[in-house]
């Protein structure tokens, strides 16, 4: 994957994914309608709103993850560097491992740390040798920066670690398979401060190599850690039917200090949501 | 004030009082029951709980009989029964778990065959495994391939239905988790969904193969009350089983054969009961809380 | 333009196989059932080409090895319904109470304690129980406690018997409906000043009646089907009478008792054996049928 250059001379940030005119159904319901956004590279994208505002939609549909409720349907386009995920001939396994996911409330696999970390080299590569497999946990663990905390039990099981360990066990996880992109659906709903602020930290490191977007309730969390952010919220429409849309996305810093619509400020001065 | 004093008053009134006894006497007489069961056939079959229960087979002459082919019988006949049963029954069960569509109508209708085979009456497996032994060829029904055959189709509903709810506990984000991590659905299922379920499958299992060692009603119509003095040797030789020689003996008019009517019948439980403590053994140690 | 492709990266041919296998699996029961029709019908239509169907339906008197062979159902029919109904008489206020006091008032220590005894009903082998109610029961209890005139073999016994082996069933399910009541309904009754028993009684119960009236239902379907314990405690005449204490033959004990005999593939008294089988699987499919939409409708209500 050559294209995941960084470096870029004249300060143009390169799209790595894009959202066109997106509508998320679930049955009949129309529950996320005509999102269109750009995701850049090397970034931390954040998506905030109030809840049912159809953020973790949006963010579940970036890896077609969507595909696994019953009933959803995904409407519009959805760009991966040019390519357009809801193609065709594009298998949805293919989509998930250049694009990883770290969900809301860890979870570690019933398996030893060690195993956690190789599942996903291991599913994706057949041969992988064994000490080709260890380096991977060993580096993994590492960038999530749990190497130090677990190196001599990696045979306990993930269950036995604290929740913030759980939660950057399931980003080495993650990162094991060396994606692209990573999202991050509330990584830290669950999790006390400190735990919290290790994760913070961790993100903005990973970020120089990797594309992150994160859905957050938090908007400290967001303004704290994110390079742009988008605002979506939820309205009822003619029909009685609640749906949620993106109101605007932005440099982080301008959304939070200068909004240019009137909701995203009434929501970050927390009058609403 | 009052209304506070008057709260014990309120649930002691002599109604509830009353409707509270009867909860009680309900327990009280199955609890009795079981004691009196386990109790008579203990007293009843003490004097044959011996040696020779195991080692000596069936006779004409009740003190030198044992229920030595029984005991092997029913060890040959419900291992080849757990051999075929097992496997499909959990095979069945990922496929109506993990993968059926539920929206499909013969999905669905799978689903309800099963929950009402379930319920079908273990005589009338019996009665299958006749027509299926003469479809096959076979002349002589009371071979052990057939009394295995009977149980394996007596007792797949029971482990497709257990088997289901060990794979239902399973929580979805382990599957999420593995989905995301970019593994297919095969691998997910054979790699995490069914090894975390593992302990619950061999719980439900276990208890399943138990009813089947308990079984006699579908053995009786493939003539397995017969007079065996040889340990079955093969898929197509005769058989009995504990619980048919049970039948046999309590039929017989001799006192003696129903002492060991009951022997062997303690010997049964036995078994059973240590079955049932295997299960909740592994349920207890292994057995993950989600 | 992208420099790489998502598309499928092997065509993950033998996934597809082990699909088709874990479905081959799953349809094999319908194959079971299938079999189960063709196995019970065929012989089932020799029989009614030899006995018309009015015959065997409302025939009262049922001697297949008789010479004249007479083949009214009947006598059977009753005796099922007999202990049946005795059955159930014995094992629906057991098994209720035992699942209103798990679900109601038992402790969490209690409840732990009581289930597996319970269980244990459910473990025991239907020859056991047999045994017990031929030997124990009739013998002991019906004869020397409470001096009955009753024979070696009874319906009461029998049925009594196979009441307490579906406790379990009925406790089990009544409990999970009941369990299913949602807290709220139990403390809105509380809050209007209802003691335990009232809210039980007038709240919780009524709420779970479908998923009760579902294991009453699942009850009488393995009453209708249980073979040891009638063949061994309720003898083999035929015999359609009001008296518990005496012994009957029902669908089920017939089955047994006649594929003990030796009779020839193919002959009438052999085809008999699967028109009464035909009849007690239909009985059941039915009982069981309705069973199962009970229980969709509590699982749905909650």
């Amino acid at each position: 994957m050559d294209v995941k250059a960084n470096s870029n001379p004249t300060g143009d940030k390169s799209v790595v994914m894009q959202l066109q005119n997106l509508n998320v159904s679930y049955g009949p319901m129309r529950a996320v309608r005509d999102v269109s956004l750009d995701i850049y590279q090397n970034e931390i994208t954040a998506f905030i709103g109030p809840s049912g505002c159809g953020k973790s939609t949006v963010i579940r549909s970036l890896n077609r993850t969507n595909d696994l409720i019953e009933g959803a349907k995904v409407e519009g386009k959805v760009l991966y560097r040019g390519l357009d995920l809801y193609a065709e001939d594009v298998d949805p396994i293919e989509v998930r491992r250049r694009i990883g996911m770290v969900f809301q409330k860890p979870n570690p696999f019933p398996k030893s740390i060690f195993d956690n970390v190789a599942y996903g080299p291991r599913v994706i590569q057949k041969n992988l040798s064994k000490s080709q497999t260890q380096d991977i946990v060993e580096q993994s663990l590492q960038r999530a920066g749990l190497w130090d905390e677990v190196k001599t039990d990696l045979n306990k099981n993930g269950f036995a670690l604290s929740g913030g360990q759980q939660q950057r066990l399931c980003i080495a996880r993650a990162i094991a398979t060396n994606p692209d992109v990573l999202l991050m659906d509330e990584p830290c709903a669950s999790l006390d401060p400190i735990a919290t602020s290790i994760i913070e930290s961790l993100m903005m490191d990973l970020v120089k190599d990797y594309t992150v977007v994160i859905v957050t309730h938090n908007m400290q969390q967001a303004a704290r850690v994110s390079d742009r952010t988008a605002f979506f919220t939820a309205e009822i429409d003619g029909n009685g039917e609640r749906y949620g849309y993106l109101v605007e996305i932005d440099d982080t810093e301008k959304m939070f200090i200068n909004p240019s619509n009137k909701r995203t400020e009434d929501y970050i001065a927390g009058r609403f949501g | 004030m009052t209304t506070l004093i008057n709260k014990t008053n309120h649930e002691h009134t002599p109604l509830a009082l009353i409707f509270l006894s009867l909860l009680w006497f309900s327990l009280f007489t199955a609890a009795t029951f079981l004691i009196i069961l386990f109790g008579s056939l203990l007293l009843d079959g003490f004097s044959r709980l011996n040696g020779d229960l195991f080692t000596q087979y069936n006779n004409t002459v009740p003190v030198q009989a044992g229920a030595r082919a029984a005991i092997l019988g029913t060890l040959f006949v419900v291992s080849v029964a757990a051999l075929m049963t097992v496997p499909i029954g959990i095979m069945a069960a990922i496929y109506l778990e993990e993968f059926a569509d539920k929206r499909n109508r013969f999905n669905r209708f799978i689903e309800l065959n099963i929950q009402n085979l379930s319920a079908v009456p273990a005589i009338v497996f019996g009665m299958l495994t006749l027509g299926v032994l003469q479809i096959l060829g076979f002349s002589n029904k009371n071979i052990v391939f057939g009394g295995s055959l009977a149980l394996a189709l007596l007792v797949m509903p029971v482990i497709i239905l257990t088997t289901r709810e060990a794979l239902r506990a399973v929580p979805q984000e382990i599957r999420a988790g593995s989905l995301a991590l970019g593994a297919t659905e095969i691998q997910t299922t054979f790699r995490q969904t069914l090894p975390a379920a593992i302990p619950s499958i061999a719980t439900g299992t276990i208890l399943a193969i138990s009813r089947a060692i308990g079984e006699a009603a579908p053995l009786l119509l493939l003539g397995a009350l017969v007079f065996i003095t040889y340990d079955p040797n093969g898929l197509l030789a005769g058989f009995t089983t504990l619980p048919i020689q049970i039948f046999g003996w309590s039929s017989a008019p001799q006192e003696e054969f129903k002492t060991l009517a009951a022997a062997a019948s303690v010997l049964l439980l036995a078994i059973l009961l240590m079955m049932n403590g295997l299960a909740i053994y592994i349920r207890n140690k292994f057995e993950r809380k989600w | 333009m992208a420099n790489f492709s998502l598309a499928p990266t092997s065509k993950r041919r033998g996934e597809k196989v082990v699909r088709g296998i874990l479905f081959s699996a799953a349809a094999l029961s319908v194959v079971v059932t299938i079999g189960i029709l063709a196995s019970l019908l065929i012989p089932a239509v020799a029989f009614l080409r030899e006995v018309p169907i009015v015959e065997f339906l409302t025939g009262t008197r049922w001697a297949p090895r008789f010479e004249p062979a007479s083949f009214g159902v009947l006598p059977l029919v009753v005796g099922t319904l007999w202990t049946t109904v005795i059955a159930l008489s014995v094992a629906v206020p057991i098994g209720l109470g035992i699942a209103i006091f798990l679900s109601e008032y038992a402790s969490r220590r209690n409840r732990k304690f009581i289930k597996p005894v319970i269980e244990l009903l459910a473990g025991i082998p239907t020859v056991v129980y047999g045994f017990f109610a031929l030997e124990f029961f009739t013998q002991t209890i019906l004869k020397s406690w409470l001096s009955l005139e009753v024979g070696s073999f009874s319906v009461l016994s029998a049925g009594f018997v196979m009441g307490i082996m579906i406790v379990p069933t009925i406790a089990s399910i009544s409990e999970d409906a009941l369990n299913a009541v949602p807290q709220g309904l139990r403390q809105g009754s509380f809050a209007l000043g209802a003691n335990k028993m009232q809210t039980t009684i007038k709240v919780v119960i009524p709420a779970a009646l479908s998923g009760i009236a579902a294991a009453i239902v699942l009850g009488v379907s393995r009453a209708v089907g249980e073979t040891m314990i009638v063949s061994l405690a309720a003898g083999n005449r035929p015999n359609i009478s009001l008296n518990p204490l005496e012994g009957a033959q029902t669908m089920t004990g017939f089955i047994a008792n006649a594929a003990l005999g030796d009779s020839r593939v193919g002959s009438v008294e052999y085809n008999t054996l699967f028109a009464v089988g035909a009849l007690l699987f239909l009985l059941t499919l039915l009982i069981n049928l309705i069973s199962i939409r009970l229980v969709r409708k509590f699982r749905q209500a909650y």
